[in-house]
């Protein structure tokens, strides 16, 4: 095995195994956002590897499934953090109250 | 050992021992920077694997707009406020013992499998000239699997209207104005990334680039704008606004319907592709700006009818 792609391709698969035990023992949803963030990363940085192996141009259809990914990843971080920050203040207002 | 397997392998451990640093932080804040960190140099590591069409994507989006998103949301959650304690010891360890196992059955399902030939690479590559686009990726998301991306930008329009929905504004916390280094970066760089985005949809057809790339530098030209003393892409007019974050989506899916009549949903003639391509990815690339746009602006807190010009 000469070719040195194959070390991003493992990095990868590790990368989400990090995120994937971090998102499961957290508490924190903060946290687990970061993980979930790293999960992917990691997800994609297995798939460009693969789709960049051997010799000659790489493959093209995972990366376009990368790019839909990235967006998508993002979208959710976005929705997330959105959700949170509503989850935030509703919990500091009924400390208020109370 | 070669330099090339020199430099994948430190870029690869750099990676792992990045992320684990990341995972490690004791603050929300501290996190984010490692992560942002993190995506820079993910993006590095995919241009040694011959993907620069994501390094763009990946650069601007990874240490970029979730960075700004990450950072904007501090706000409200708190930048130094230590995270809790993790679940009990017991249950860390049946965590580890499991991603452990399967990390190991990936890694060797993955050493398995690596010399396997390619998947679509040649029939892509062999329908490009009628696909209306010199760029593999350009084709591969906009022609050959259109309705993957129709979809894509109607997840990104419904978390970005989810996000403002959602907008309050933050009590009690006042943005400084920014400084005169800070309005000097902006009317420098405000410029020539109006150049650079139109130019990034055009290049698309032919060479790395495209909507998702130059939608995701607008939105850091929206989030830099928003930071500055005039945040106007905020104070747009709101059906104005509203237009702009759904024009991508809709006009997509005029065009599906339209092409509809050459026979299949989203196939266009091969005479008219490169046509329909731009119409979509610049549409496209002015939504994926503003959605991003507007969910910076929602998690930063500054999006609420009431603080309309919340400076």
């Amino acid at each position: 095995m000469t070719d040195s792609t194959v070390v991003y391709a493992l990095a990868g698969i590790w990368i989400a195994m990090l995120g994937l035990r971090s998102l499961l023992v957290n508490r924190d949803h903060f946290k687990r956002i970061v993980a979930a963030n790293l999960l992917g990363s990691g997800v994609f940085l297995t798939l460009v590897a693969l789709a960049g192996r051997g010799e000659g141009a790489a493959d093209p259809i995972p990366h376009g499934m990368i790019l839909t990914g990235i967006v998508v990843a993002v979208s959710g971080t976005g929705l997330f953090l959105a959700l949170l920050g509503r989850l935030r203040e509703l919990e500091s207002s009924e400390e208020e109250e109370t | 050992m070669t330099p090339e397997l020199l430099i994948d392998l430190i870029l690869s451990i750099s990676l792992l021992l990045l992320a684990m640093v990341t995972l490690r932080q004791r603050t929300p804040g501290d996190a984010v920077i490692q992560l942002m960190i993190f995506g820079l140099l993910l993006a590095l590591s995919w241009l040694r694997v011959q993907a620069p069409d994501l390094s763009l994507t990946e650069a601007a989006i990874g240490p970029g707009v979730t960075g700004a998103l990450l950072l904007a949301s501090l706000r409200r959650i708190g930048f130094h406020r230590p995270f809790p304690p993790p679940a009990s010891l017991p249950f860390r360890a049946a965590a580890s013992l499991g991603c452990g196992i399967v990390g190991v059955v990936l890694s060797w399902i993955l050493l398995q499998s690596w010399d396997r030939p390619q998947g679509l690479t040649e029939l892509a590559y062999q329908h490009l000239p009628e696909s209306g686009s010199k760029n593999p990726i350009t084709a591969v998301i906009l022609n050959y699997r259109g309705y993957d991306t129709l979809l894509e930008i109607g997840v990104l329009l419904v978390a970005a209207l989810s996000v403002y929905t959602l907008a309050a504004p933050v009590r009690g916390k006042a943005v400084k104005p920014p400084g005169a280094i800070f309005r000097l970066y902006l009317r420098m760089m405000t410029p020539l990334f109006l150049l650079v985005v139109p130019y990034m949809v055009w290049i698309g057809g032919y060479a790395p680039g495209g909507a998702f790339q130059a939608g995701a530098l607008l939105s850091g030209l929206g989030v830099l704008t928003l930071l500055g003393p005039r945040p106007w892409p905020i104070q747009l007019r709101r059906k104005l606004l509203r237009a702009s974050l759904a024009l991508g989506f809709i006009l997509f899916l005029v065009v599906a319907v339209w092409t509809w009549r050459y026979g299949d949903f989203l196939t266009y003639p091969p005479a008219e592709a490169s046509k329909w391509i731009l119409v979509i990815e610049s549409s496209c690339a002015l939504s994926i700006g503003i959605c991003l746009t507007v969910m910076f602006a929602g998690c930063a807190g500054w999006l609420s009818e009431e603080r309309e010009g919340f400076r």
